[in-house]
């Protein structure tokens, strides 16, 4: 277990901004924590990496509890990339060195990954937001941990500069790293989680695989002469889970385990032509208004 | 600990405004020693009539034994000086973020405010150090009396300017922690430490009558003694009292336990 949160909770004042929340991330998985804008996310990170006080419930590192020397072993980001403005690339990592105790630490390897080796004297206050949010990720990468926090790494950078973040956060996943990441983005998510959980209002109200919610259900867009009768053979198979008109189609929910073949098969069985079958990957956009939905009800 | 302040070298080392500041300080300071004896000078000649026999004699403000006290109430101006210095130092951290990626980092908060202390005893020890380096060049230079023993003689006010000096910039620091912001932080030092308790201190012994010398600018400022009414034959205390430097200990402690639990209780 690299971290786990028990009933960690943050008030500020009235508002409760985090609501005990249960959170458990194991070795090698890159967990999304996803939710949208004021949902409780970087308060939870700022908790979990000592720069907001909680108010209640406890988390823990590595199973070692709480103490601040455990984040040496952890690389993270925190909204904006911070470093010391007057000072180049070079000296910046250097101060992150001293602060995480790395005993030789490989700036140029660090620098190179992220492409900024080049830049490396120039001061920070130079750099553009996607070379900053880079050098935030090289110091991320220094002491080579095994857990890194990245929360909303593309925020506000262009297209090639959120192509470029993404690629370098697939590449720390390649390297087999635990993976923390917030965003509200769940394209992003999407493209690069294993795990994730949905927070809304400081609640966590979903925790699954990527991949299992993905594949729960797909959608199968059927067009024929006859629908009813289609609709009639598709509603005695069991594992059809829903079906709707929509566009002059049916729109069918269904298991995993039943492939376009199959309803090609079933179909002509019982005498049905179809004119169009498509298989509609489930995106977690649909999945995700839907776990938003079921929380309201 | 060497890593600590490794650390706050690493951070200070290539900050311009900080050496700028740091230079400043350092020329003031020696300009005021060498000043101080030619304004001396040229007003005693000036005065020759009225002054009389004081002229001829000279003020002996750099003679061995007085000189320690003199000087190190003279140059007591300057620790404003080193007081912003601080202030800037520890807001900059604020201002910038870069203490919450310090302790995201792995820096506890405790180590933050002890990094931060290293500097203002490194401070506190450079202005000890400037005023041996300025007692002994104008002493050496004006002094009547020249022998090692007068020289060491009253040497105590060093140690008392020292701690005078720390004291100050703790009171600095706790301002910094709670203020965060650079300019409020320097207008809301000034007005207190400069105008808010002195005028204060005086309404209350000159209008009620109430004893103030527990009072933190009090307590610091009485470590060392107004030396300069001896030359018109008035009684000064020209000694550190225990008592005084107790007094500023207390107040420096207090101010280093706030410090830390303002730092500790909020979030960053």
């Amino acid at each position: 277990m690299i971290l786990e949160t028990q009933g960690l909770t943050k008030r500020f004042g009235r508002i409760t901004a985090v609501d005990s929340l249960d959170l458990e991330v194991r070795q090698g998985q890159v967990y999304g924590l996803l939710g949208p804008n004021g949902s409780g996310k970087t308060t939870t990170l700022g908790m979990i990496l000592g720069v907001t006080n909680k108010t209640g419930g406890s988390y823990s590192w590595f199973e070692k509890g709480e103490d601040y020397r455990l984040r040496k072993q952890v690389g993270a980001i925190l909204e904006h990339p911070i470093f010391y403005p007057y000072l180049s690339a070079m000296q910046n990592l250097r101060i992150t060195a001293l602060i995480k105790e790395i005993e030789k630490p490989d700036y140029a390897h660090a620098l190179k990954m992220v492409g900024l080796y080049e830049r490396r004297n120039d001061r920070f206050s130079t750099y553009s937001l996607g070379m900053k949010q880079r050098l935030a990720i090289a110091s991320s990468m220094l002491s080579d941990p095994g857990v890194l926090i990245f929360d909303e790494p593309t925020n506000g950078l262009d297209p090639q500069g959120i192509a470029e973040i993404r690629n370098i956060i697939l590449e720390i996943r390649g390297m087999g790293k635990t993976i923390l990441l917030a965003s509200h983005l769940l394209d992003e998510v999407q493209k690069v989680c294993t795990h994730f959980a949905v927070l809304r209002n400081g609640k966590r109200i979903f925790a699954g695989e990527v991949d299992a919610v993905l594949n729960k259900k797909n959608r199968i867009e059927i067009g024929c002469a006859d629908l009813e009768k289609a609709k009639h053979i598709l509603s005695n198979d069991q594992r059809v889970l829903h079906i709707e008109h929509a566009n002059g189609y049916l729109v069918t929910e269904v298991d995993p385990l039943l492939t376009t073949q199959e309803i090609n098969r079933i179909m002509m069985d019982q005498g049905v032509i179809l004119s169009h079958l498509v298989f509609k990957r489930s995106n977690l956009e649909e999945q995700f208004l839907a776990i938003l939905k079921e929380s309201d009800d | 600990m060497i890593r600590i302040l490794q650390l706050e070298f690493l951070k200070l080392k290539h900050y311009k405004a900080f050496w700028i500041i740091l230079g400043l300080f350092v020329v003031f300071y020696f300009a005021l020693g060498f000043f101080t004896k030619r304004v001396i000078d040229w007003f005693l000649e000036e005065n020759m009539e009225q002054l009389g026999q004081f002229a001829n004699m000279g003020i002996p403000l750099f003679d061995f034994v007085d000189i320690w006290q003199n000087l190190a109430y003279l140059t007591f101006v300057f620790k404003w000086i080193l007081a912003f210095v601080v202030i800037i130092s520890i807001c900059l951290e604020f201002s910038n973020k870069t203490i919450r990626q310090n302790i995201i980092d792995g820096l506890s908060r405790r180590e933050f405010m002890f990094s931060k202390l290293i500097m203002i005893l490194a401070l506190a020890l450079l202005a000890g150090l400037l005023l041996l380096l300025l007692g002994l060049f104008l002493g050496l230079l004006y002094s009547q009396v020249k022998s090692p023993d007068f020289i060491l003689m009253n040497m105590e006010f060093i140690p008392a300017y020292i701690l005078e000096i720390f004291s100050f910039l703790c009171l600095a620091m706790l301002f910094a922690f709670i203020i965060r912001r650079t300019g409020f932080a320097i207008i809301i030092f000034i007005f207190y430490t400069a105008m808010f308790e002195p005028i204060g201190a005086a309404i209350m012994q000159y209008e009620y009558k109430i004893a103030n010398w527990y009072l933190p600018m009090r307590a610091i400022n009485n470590l060392i003694h107004v030396p300069f009414q001896k030359y018109a034959f008035m009684e000064v205390q020209d000694y550190v009292a225990w008592v005084d430097v107790l007094v500023v200990f207390g107040w420096t402690g207090i101010f280093l336990l706030l410090s830390y639990w303002i730092l500790k209780t909020r979030n960053l």
